[in-house]
């Protein structure tokens, strides 16, 4: 049976060096102008290929990237087998992983599974199957967390999928205004009181 | 009838805050109803309403690993602006002090509420501020905690408002995750205090910190949607947008993940060292200079020297704002806890390319120096003295080398033992430009060796340097090369990078410019890559060339990337 591919793709969490690394910072340069002189051909159908993208600076996580495909298009009430694939880098001794689902989704298969004595850039498989119960928008979420040396790094890394056709979701209502204008979202407290 | 309620005492009240007479007590509350001018107040016109303003902090356990829901700690929400509030208008407003105390005068008999805002701000005289928290999936609402609406009466009274942490037991509930703003910014002003030990008269600029329950991890960036790829600080700059669509020009701040998930997803809002590792990169972004191209990071990755500096202090400044060595992160939910430590060797290999070994030497710079081998204990003042100054104003990239090399010339007295924990981390190099470094993660057979790790090159001269993918891709060591152009006069340059003509893929290194930050890049495709300069300033500047094989981040197979690859850089000018 002909494999039915529907996403391959790459959660490696891009924080923004993301390749374009055209992002201007302050010229510190003084009475200095310059100008990149050429830049990497945008495709034609993306208006924003040539746009900068931000640089920033997350928080330390995991050493390993994810990929993972659904061996069918998702649909309610049809097992789709999901194989998920992490790759380690270099100073990584062992992995661990826990996947999760959400409400509308079922998993079957190991959720939890641990790798030791891994390789950098070596695949470690992990497969499970995914059942749909309704359509809508899902996430399958995966937690890997690395051990270096004696440390422990964590990664969240969520792989989604749509189910049926999702109506757009209703634009929220605007939140109220404080008197100076300023949007404001208004918490619970516990509040005690006393009278003087 | 109420008498709060009858149309008198609305009118009285709006005209009382017309007149300005309820001496808004913005100078820290108290009273403000005794005679003051020629006509005194009556003081049964207005009332005292004091009180506290606390949140819940879920602890890490003591034992075991993760947060542990069933202690929370109860502290005072420091600094806050809190407002008394009619049905339709500010009343009174005034800030926390140290314990949480706030204390407002208002109109006597009037139906009033007590809102403490998630937000932090000094005006005035320096030192000044502006923190807040906001929901970036509510349109930027800022998070604010709100008692009810109750008779002021007519003598003084008390009102404390708790922030809870939502959680119900089992879970959180999202809507009663009161405490979760105030927690972020008692992080923020830990980190704030500190830098004030340094520098007392600190203008801090405006930072919002971006946190909502439905933050998640995600492989772009659109913060209306929730996405914000972890927990993360950005500074845009123009131009610069999100991953929206359509694509909207990005906001600055930290954003902050939230989302539970049912105990799968990611949570930060008690992580205190995250946050004050991103606010340390705030920190960078407004007082300081990095020059780091950011991208994923582990403390086992040979990293760019730029991103390990830049990352090594996030690391090391949460530990210094904390006070705690011990970096932890809650995941899955609130149950797991990953991090390391900043006061020992973890075990990952050392040199200027580990975020591990600068937040190991920052922290030691920073701490009291008691173990073996550690025998400085500058504090705070001199870090930041550097952080804000030669570090800032180099003619080198942005590395441990760059801070180290001023950190010495500005304590001469603890020079050997500042040297002494560099060499104990594998770092040699003795200037900003890494001359004498020794460590090049065993990169060393010509020609595809990172020796040095500055190149020199001059007017007129051609060099050949070779970029590797041996530690990673996007922003590890050796993926993009650096030369040092000394130029004596002002000119424009061509700048020509040749790649090797053998391989698959096709060479294709491309250019950028760096001077005292970043300037310009060049990133045409083909073996052959020509950068023509602007007019330059006489100064020192960076060239930084890279194949981008080793640079590109997207689903490309490490296996199907060029292996080494050798270019030959030459620079002219007019």
């Amino acid at each position: 049976m002909k494999r039915n591919i529907v996403v391959l793709a790459v959660l490696s969490i891009a924080l923004a060096a993301c390749g374009s690394e055209s992002q201007p910072e302050a010229n510190a340069v003084p009475n200095t102008t310059v100008t990149v002189a050429k830049a990497k051909a945008a495709k034609a159908d993306d208006p924003t290929a040539r746009m900068a993208r931000a640089v920033g600076s997350g928080k330390p996580g995991a050493a390993v990237d994810i990929k993972y495909e659904f061996q069918a298009k998702p649909e309610v009430g049809k097992p789709v087998q999901l194989d998920i694939a992490l790759i380690p880098s270099s100073g990584v001794s062992a992995l661990d992983v826990i996947v999760a689902g959400m409400d509308g989704i079922s998993l079957t298969g190991p959720l939890t599974q641990s790798f030791t004595d891994v390789k950098a850039g070596e695949p470690y498989k992990h497969q499970l199957t995914v059942l749909p119960q309704t359509t809508g928008v899902f996430y399958v979420t995966v937690t890997a967390t690395t051990h270096i040396g004696s440390a422990t790094m964590g990664r969240t890394f969520n792989i989604p999928f749509v189910v049926g056709t999702v109506l757009p979701q209703e634009k929220p209502a605007a939140p109220q205004k404080d008197a100076t204008g300023q949007p404001v979202q208004p918490m619970p407290a516990t509040e005690t009181s006393s009278a003087g | 009838m109420n008498r709060a309620n009858s149309p008198f005492s609305l009118r009285l009240s709006h005209a009382l805050a017309a007149l300005g007479l309820l001496a808004l007590s913005a100078c820290g509350g108290g009273g403000g109803d005794g005679p003051t001018g020629s006509t005194p107040t009556p003081p049964s016109q207005t009332v005292v309403i004091s009180g506290r303003i606390t949140f819940d902090r879920i602890p890490f356990k003591s034992t075991g690993v993760g947060l542990d829901p069933s202690q929370p700690v109860e502290l005072p929400a420091r600094g806050i602006i809190v407002e008394a509030l009619s049905a339709s208008s500010t009343l009174a407003s005034t800030t926390t002090d140290t314990a949480g105390n706030y204390s407002l005068s208002v109109p006597a008999s009037t139906q009033v509420k007590i809102r403490a805002k998630a937000q932090m701000t000094k005006t005035g005289t320096a030192p000044t501020w502006d923190f807040k928290v906001l929901n970036n999936t509510n349109s930027d609402a800022l998070y604010a905690l709100d008692g009810s609406f109750a008779d002021s009466g007519t003598a003084a009274s008390t009102r404390n408002l708790r922030a809870a942490s939502g959680w119900n037991g089992t879970t959180y509930v999202d809507a009663n995750r009161s405490a979760a703003p105030f927690a972020i910014l008692d992080t923020a002003y830990k980190a704030q205090q500190l830098v004030l030990t340094a520098v007392p008269t600190t203008v801090f600029p405006a930072l919002s910190l971006f946190w909502s329950s439905k933050n998640t991890s995600s492989d772009s960036f659109c913060p209306d949607t929730g996405n914000i790829l972890t927990s993360v600080y950005f500074g845009f700059n123009a131009g610069e947008t999100d991953d929206c669509t359509p694509k909207q020009p990005g906001v600055d701040g930290i954003y902050i993940l939230g989302d539970f998930a049912s105990g799968a997803g990611d949570t930060d809002e008690f992580d205190q060292h995250v946050i004050a590792h991103e606010f340390g990169h705030y920190l960078e972004d407004k007082f300081s200079r990095t020059d780091s191209i950011g991208g994923n990071h582990s403390i086992g990755d040979l990293l760019d020297l730029r991103v390990a500096f830049g990352e090594g202090w996030g690391d090391a400044f949460s530990g210094m704002a904390l006070n705690d060595p011990v970096y932890k992160d809650s995941q899955n939910g609130i149950a797991g806890q990953t991090g390391f430590n900043l006061d020992a060797d973890n075990g990952v290999q050392k040199g200027s390319y580990s975020e591990a070994s600068v937040f190991q030497f920052l922290w030691d710079v920073f701490d009291d120096g008691t173990e073996s081998g550690d025998t400085v204990s500058l504090n705070f003042t001199p870090i930041w003295n550097v952080f804000i100054g030669t570090e800032k104003t180099t003619s080198a990239l942005t590395s441990i080398y760059s801070f180290s090399s001023a950190l010495i010339a500005n304590n001469e007295a603890s020079a050997t033992g500042i040297r002494a924990l560099l060499n104990r981390e594998q770092v040699f190099g003795t200037d900003a430009f890494a001359g004498g470094e020794t460590n090049f993660a065993g990169k060393t057979t010509p020609p595809n060796t990172l020796d040095p790790l500055y190149t020199t090159i001059t007017l007129g001269g051609s060099v050949q340097v070779c970029g590797t993918r041996d530690f990673g891709t996007n922003n590890k060591l050796g993926n993009r090369r650096f030369l040092r152009l000394d130029l004596a006069t002002s000119r424009s340059l061509q700048i020509t990078a040749t790649g090797l003509a053998t391989g698959t893929p096709a060479a294709d290194p491309d250019i950028g410019l760096w001077g005292r930050g970043y300037i310009a890049r060049s990133e045409a495709e083909g073996v052959t890559e020509i950068f023509n300069t602007a007019v330059l300033s006489a100064g020192t500047y960076i060239i930084e060339v890279g194949e981008f094989s080793h640079i590109d981040p997207s689903d490309v197979p490490n296996s199907s990337r060029r292996g080494d690859t050798c270019m030959t850089v030459s620079v002219s000018g007019s």
